[in-house]
């Protein structure tokens, strides 16, 4: 209150002194943000008059005042707005540093998709990474800039290799059979998250194969937002269930003009190994193997029986998953503007390398462009971005990283004289052999909007959004003669080659009007909108087999025999209608109702449409006089709470059609039979997620301190469940929504502390926590279902039922299995126990510390969890090995076996019998010894940057230059007993530890 | 006032697109597969769904010719066979469990065919674009199939659910029928494809059923009836178009479409039949031989069936008998289908039919006709005052030396006579009275508590 009176008090005496003072003056000044870089854009006004400019883009400005005295302001969005006053003469230049918004978070706008709000006017829960953050990494992938940075989302890396496959769940898995991919949506239009690679066996990508997300460039994202619960999510209606991750590209901020320059060079490589047997101790348990089992060693054990040097020795990992990945990435962006219309044109360029021997790589370039006619104040605006960008790549079919298990003596894999080495046929698998067998790749993707805005009245905008979004995918993959061991005799007929095309595209459609107005003493924000939209997926995959020679088998033309392999066909038409109702009081109360009706041709013929809808509330209660005036350390205070209905459309096409497919011919003609695995369903429709949210935002003197807690409790039912059908049916399952429930429910907690604020030297931390629970809260006719033996009531989706595994039998050297009922056989009814997998919290912490020119941001990760561990990927019981399956290979720590009757321990016996392997895969497989605390700790990122002076740089003609360095996935800290903790497996390659280093100048 | 006719035309505008939504939904069915509305517009796919069970049958199963078809097993289960092979051994040694997964296909495969006869059957009716005559090829052939598909299943399981509607929501909670209910719709199914077919092969060759084939099978089922009159009537029906069937050479009834056809199964893309495949040996057996003693027990001296349709491969681990009478192991050329109902068992029929309503001397002589033709002493001469005890015997035994390693007959045979205890119990050490019926498969039972198990399992 002092403080309004004091402006109104100098503002009146300026207005005294402009109208004594006949002289014009100029101010002049330049602005910079902290770390030393000249903001242009910032808008100047001297207070309480008409009179105001923008800095241009060296951050200069001047303005003409009319008085000797006043005030002006510096404002910008993002930025803290700072005045000073001015005595003409006195002082001639402004010198201002703008402090960025983050100590005022709550004023950053929000994209909520169809609207923005303001962070401290939020009702809903919505986590957000900026373009600022996703810069400091150096990844391939923009979902891998999330990891460990937001409450409630998991995002698991499925390999190290780029383009591959990713799996993300926001506030964990929903539906027990159908997809829990979250909705993507980038730049308003609808983005597949499905993998768009066809699969051979050869999956070298993952399960979830190549990720779209892959083929979006991260430096062209300016915001990544994650929504979560029902008062953000149910706008997206049968589509919002699993979360929703909007993506939003670069656009020219208003006033700049300037040519932003990035370019960084960089190596991968894998950062954890497996300790694995050396030679010695190898053919040490391989020999107690044979004496364990009363056996010699036949003519075909080549490791032990004299055939291969028993003091050779190879670090396999080295060998296959040793090397260094180069990635370069460069991009250009140069924007401007020209009166109301504002552009920003970029291109941009990534390539990475593979630690794999041999030469394979993933290249993508790029364009970005964004055009801006109009401002918000005008009456019509318009906006159009484009992305395009085009991939290529080139890897192994084969992951090398299996490879590591080969015998630790086995021969050289090429001979003297250069050529791949069989050693006397005793080589049945040489990984050189594999390097062509490749996997060829170039997919284009282009993701367009136009939107269009116009005021029709006062407070009333029709706004229409058109989207299209295309990826098209060619792949090549290729078997050739040459890859073959000697002692397989293959022959011409084995050269196999797969052509597959796939293509995805949607275009979309929606109108919508906004409106806002005052109502009694409140302010009421309406929108109502429709949707249209239609995707195409289309596969066709042709295998290709008998060519004449290994150089023409990229010549479909070549093969003397063709067939089809694989195709795919689905259309899917949506369309909706939403509408929200926003209602605030005195800035402290606020009411968000949202709701969408939704139409969709994935639904039975009586199911396809439905409602969705939620209400979300917020009340500040910092803004009340009680806590105003009794707790003056809170500097904010918010309590929110949301319920709502959101649905589960991923679920199979057509599943309400009994569907014919092509049978063989019969005398030649073509002929058609019933998909009997699946009954058409008419009634076949959404599952149903309610999510309820509770949470509490506080902010501590002057917001130094932040703390958001949000307690969530989702419950998914109406599964899409097979339901088996006797076998008189004549169909062998139903895939019925049936009233099973799941239950995620959970505590995110998310903090940030400002420890120092000085204008030299800035240090703030960030921490996030989540800690999940699921369970199965109903599952009619369970035990009668598929499922019975995969899930328990009561019990997380991610328990595994096993047997009991005893530890080894002391007199017999084996695994002890119980035979629960004692019928004498292993089977599912003796899998009574449970083992629970999966995560009991993860997150992250955050630093970011500025010192002058320098800075360092820093973020750990951390998982607390149960997964895999080594067994689960070892082929066979320690001790055996076979020339054809070659991987007898294991870790150092099955050295602790069982030697002798009397011994305590966890590893049974060496043996290379196939009657102790199959008591190994049944404590492998279904006895659960394979799950272990597969908890870390991860350097996630680390980044230094120094950001040269300006004074250095005007010389040159350069605006701004900083020079970093980052790294990626850097160290890891975990007993975890395998290889990496995150893709918890042996045979896929781990994510790589990056370190980069980069040069961004702006002109 | 402006603002609200203004608001008023937007709210227009939202509810007319609204409604315009049902539609915008409409989409083309998926282009990779087709719609059951989309199956049954035109004479041509609406044929492709009938022969796609016939492609179907050829591929695997009880249909086959192959290891896990009738001829396989039900061999196996009798004494025809001796078996190689680890999945087979519950069939040799009949000790079957509920679990066999080759017991599943025996009792899964007919019914999936069922299922999409059913199908057919709602699609046709519901069509309007489908041509009279191949309208009624269709329905007929559909009948047809069922029926086929019901006897097997009554035969090897007894009494099974009768499941005559594609809607799961009814199929899948009905009890096993009674024997007696199951063949009274196998007659009626028969019945009707008699009426809806004609003679004549509607695609040139003899792979797909005809008028004959319903009667064959009508005879067949009378005669597992004990309906004597009945069947001795539609085997005469079927015996009496001479212009179509003929008894041929004992090295031409295999080839495709010979005139002792009635209907065979034309075999998977470039290939022969299964049954040939199967069973000629050209290496150690590793699935099925002929019983060690059946070529020198079952066959009189001189019977041209037993050089004929017996061959040996003989290695160093032994000699092996194999039958012979399909006679192409592999090969792209076709030349041989799976025949699934021949003349031959047509005056079986009638001359067991005839011998059990006493007409000694009109049965003797279609005895005669199979006897002549093997090089054999008709029986008219041989024993021209044979009882009918002598005769039925006989009759027996020239079941078993014409039809052996054809769909199962000798084990159907042993079991309608009563006979199966008699003669397995000897050779098969675990033989129990009540393994003349298979069990029903364990994701029948579990899945529709309705369905009861076969006693002994």
């Amino acid at each position: 209150m002092k403080k309004t009176i004091l402006t109104i008090v100098l503002a009146m005496l300026c207005l005294i002194f402009s109208l004594q003072s006949q002289d014009q003056d100029t101010i002049t000044g330049t602005i910079y943000t902290q770390d030393r870089k000249p903001l242009a854009g910032v808008t100047i006004k001297i207070m309480d008059t008409d009179i105001s400019t923008i800095t241009d883009e060296n951050g200069k400005f001047s303005l003409v005042s009319k008085t000797k005295k006043g005030t002006v302001t510096f404002s910008y969005t993002g930025y803290e707005t700072q005045s000073m006053d001015y005595i003409m003469g006195r002082e001639d230049k402004f010198k201002i540093f703008m402090r960025e918004l983050r100590s005022q978070l709550q004023e950053v706008e929000i994209n909520a998709g169809y609207y923005t709000v303001k962070e401290r006017e939020r009702t809903g829960s919505i986590s957000r990474v900026s373009a600022e953050t996703i810069e400091k990494q150096p990844i391939n992938n923009p979902l891998q800039a999330l990891q460990g940075r937001v409450p409630g989302v998991t995002i698991t890396q499925q390999t190290g290799l780029p383009g591959g496959g990713f799996s993300v769940q926001i506030r964990g898995r929903n539906s027990i059979a159908s997809g829990n991919d979250p909705l993507y949506i980038v730049d308003g239009v609808s983005y597949p998250s499905t993998k768009i690679s066809f699969n051979d066996g050869g999956n070298i990508l993952g399960s979830n194969g190549a990720n779209p997300l892959s083929l979006l460039n991260p430096y062209d994202i300016e915001s990544i937002e994650v929504l979560k619960d029902a008062d953000a999510t149910a706008i997206y209606g049968s589509r919002g269930a699993n979360g929703v991750i909007l993506i939003k590209t670069k656009k020219n901020k208003r006033g700049n003009s300037q040519l932003n320059a990035v370019f960084s060079q960089g190596a991968a490589a894998v950062d954890r190994r497996a300790k694995m047997l050396k030679t010695e101790q190898y053919l040490e348990m391989r020999r107690e193997a044979f004496k364990n089992d009363g056996l010699t060693p036949t003519t075909r054990d080549f490791d032990v029986n004299g055939s291969w040097a028993a003091d050779k020795y190879t670090d396999w990992q080295k060998e296959m998953i040793g090397g260094a990945a180069s990635m370069t990435s460069a991009a250009l962006n140069l924007s401007g503007s020209s009166g109301k219309i504002s552009y920003l044109l970029g291109g941009n360029y990534y390539r990475e390398g593979t630690v794999y021997p041999g030469s394979f790589g993933f290249n993508r370039g790029g364009m970005h462009s964004s055009l801006d006619i109009g401002s918000p104040e005008s009456t019509f605006q318009a906006s159009f971005t484009t992305n395009y960008t085009r991939t290529n790549s080139l890897l192994p079919r084969n992951d090398f990283t299996q490879f590591m298990s080969l015998a630790p003596n086995a021969p050289d894999l090429y001979d003297a004289s250069g050529n791949l080495n069989w050693a006397n046929n005793t080589v049945y698998i040489n990984p050189m052999a594999l390097l062509p067998r490749t996997n060829k790749a170039a997919t284009d993707n282009l993701v367009a909007n136009l939107n269009l805005s116009y005021k029709l009245w006062r407070n009333l905008e029709l706004k229409g959004s058109f989207g299209y979004t295309t990826q098209s995918r060619a792949e090549l993959n290729k078997i050739p003669l040459a890859s073959f061991a000697p002692v397989n005799n293959a022959t011409a007929a084995n050269r196999t080659s797969y052509f597959a095309n796939a293509g995805n595209n949607t275009w979309q459609a929606e109108p919508q009007l906004n409106y806002s107005t005052k109502l009694g003493s409140g302010r009421l924000e309406a929108l109502a909108g429709l949707t249209f939209q239609e995707n195409k997926n289309e596969m066709k995959a042709l295998e290709a087999s008998g060519f004449s020679s290994d150089e023409l088998m990229e010549n479909i033309q070549s093969a003397a025999n063709l067939q089809p392999f694989q195709v795919t066909y689905a259309q899917y038409r949506y369309t909706a209608i939403f509408a929200r109702l926003n209602y605030s009081l005195a800035g402290k109360y606020f009411m968000n109702l949202t709701g969408r009706r939704d139409g969709s041709s994935r639904f039975g013929q009586d199911r396809q449409f439905a409602n969705f809808g939620a209400i979300g509330a917020a009340w500040i209660f910092s803004e009340e006089k009680l806590f105003k005036e009794n707790f003056r350390f809170l500097s904010f205070g918010k309590l929110r709470a949301s319920y709502g209905i959101t649905g589960n459309d991923q679920i199979s096409d057509y599943g309400y059609l009994q569907l014919w497919y092509s049978g063989n011919s019969y005398q030649g003609n073509a002929t058609v039979r019933p998909n009997t695995g699946r009954v058409g369903n008419p009634d076949f429709a959404w599952e149903t997620n309610r999510k309820l949210e509770a949470a509490i935002q506080l902010g501590f003197w002057q917001d130094k301190i932040n703390l958001e807690v949000s307690w969530y409790r989702n419950r998914s039912s109406n599964q899409l469940i097979g339901d088996p059908l006797p076998l008189s049916t004549g169909s062998s399952t139903i895939t019925a929504n049936r009233p099973a429930t799941v239950e995620n429910s959970g505590l995110e907690i998310g903090t940030n502390f400002k420890l120092v604020d000085k204008t030299n030297l800035t240090w703030s931390a960030a921490f996030n926590m989540t800690i999940p629970k699921s369970r199965l809260i109903a599952y009619p006719g369970l035990e009668s279902s598929n499922d019975a033996y995969n899930y328990i009531i009561g019990q997380p989706l991610s328990i595994r039922r096993i047997y009991q595994v005893n530890n080894v039998d002391p007199q017999t050297g084996l695994y002890d299995i119980e035979d629960y009922d004692g019928n004498g056989t292993l089977d599912d009814a003796d899998r009574y126990r449970d083992k629970f997998t999966g995560q009991y919290f993860f997150g992250g912490i955050q630093n970011t510390l500025r010192y002058k020119q320098f800075s360092l941001d820093f973020l750990f990760s951390f998982v607390k969890q149960n997964g895999n561990n080594y067994i689960s990927s070892t082929t066979f019981t320690p001790g055996l090995w076979t020339p054809d399956t070659p991987y007898g290979n294991q870790l150092s720590v099955v050295m602790d076996r069982w030697q002798q009757p009397g011994d305590q321990s966890g590893v049974q016996k060496f043996s290379t019998t196939n009657s102790v392997n199959t008591i190994f895969n049944y404590a492998k497989y279904d006895g659960g010894i394979a799950i272990q605390d597969a908890s870390y700790i991860r350097l996630k990122n680390i980044s230094v940057s120094y950001t040269l002076p300006a004074k250095l740089l005007s010389a040159i003609r350069v605006k701004q230059a900083a020079l970093n360095i980052q790294g990626q996935n850097v160290l890891t800290i975990s007993k975890y007993k395998g290889l990496d903790p995150e893709t918890l497996s042996m045979y896929s390659l781990p994510p790589l530890r990056v370190f980069s280093v980069g040069l961004n100048l702006t002109f | 006032m402006k603002n609200i006719k203004l608001i008023y035309l937007i709210a227009g505008v939202i509810i007319y697109l609204q409604t315009s939504c049902k539609k915008f939904l409409d989409i083309d069915a998926p282009k990779n597969s087709l719609s059951s509305a989309q199956i049954f517009k035109n004479d041509e796919t609406a044929t492709s769904a009938v022969t796609g069970i016939y492609s179907d049958m050829a591929n695997s199963g009880y249909a086959s010719g192959g290891n896990a078809s009738i001829t396989s097993l039900c061999g196996m289960s009798a004494d025809e066979f001796e078996n190689y092979n680890f999945g087979l051994v519950e069939f040799y040694e009949n000790t079957l469990h509920a679990q066999n997964t080759s017991i599943y296909s025996l009792y899964a495969l007919p019914y999936t065919h069922i299922y999409t006869v059913n199908a057919i059957l709602d699609g046709l009716s519901a069509s309007k674009g489908i041509s009279p005559p191949v309208r009624s090829q269709l329905e007929g052939e559909a009948h047809f199939i069922r029926a086929f598909c019901y006897f097997y299943l009554v035969n090897l399981f007894g009494p099974v659910p009768l499941q005559l509607n594609s809607d799961y929501r009814e199929s899948r909670n009905h009890p096993r029928a009674p024997e007696a209910a199951v063949y009274q719709q196998i007659i009626a199914d028969l019945e009707t494809a008699e009426r809806l077919l004609t003679d004549t092969y509607v695609s040139g060759e003899r792979v797909r059923p005809n008028r004959a084939a319903s009667q064959a099978l009508l005879a067949r089922t009378y005669l597992y009836l004990k309906d004597w009159q009945n069947a001795e009537k539609y085997a005469s029906l079927v015996i009496g178009k001479t212009g179509i069937y003929d008894l041929v050479g004992l090295d031409e009834i295999f080839i495709k479409n010979s005139r002792e056809t009635i209907w065979s199964i034309f075999p998977s893309a470039n290939t022969n039949s299964q049954d040939g495949n199967l069973f000629i040996l050209q290496a150690t057996p590793d699935y099925v031989s002929l019983r060690k003693n059946f070529a020198s027990t079952a066959f009189e001296p001189n019977d041209k069936r037993k050089t004929a349709w017996i061959g040996n491969y003989i290695d160093q681990t032994g000699s092996y008998d194999f039958p012979y009478k399909y006679k192409v192991k592999s090969s792209t050329t076709i030349s041989e289908y799976s025949v699934v109902f021949r003349l031959a068992e047509q005056y079986l029929i009638r001359a067991e039919a005839r011998a059990m309503q006493n007409k000694l001397t009109e049965s003797a002589s279609d005895l005669d006709q199979l006897r002549r033709r093997a090089g054999l002493l008709p029986i008219q001469t041989s024993h021209p005052d044979i009882s009918q005890i002598q005769l039925l015997n006989a009759m027996q035994h020239e079941r078993q030396t014409e039809l052996f390693a054809e769909w199962g007959h000798r084990w159907f045979d042993l079991k309608r006579s009563g006979l199966s205890t008699a003669i397995l119990s000897p050779i098969k050490s675990d033989w129990k009275a009540t393994d003349i019926l298979y069990p029903i498969p364990v994701e029948e039972t579990s899945r529709n508590h309705q369905i009861t198990q076969n006693d002994g399992y």
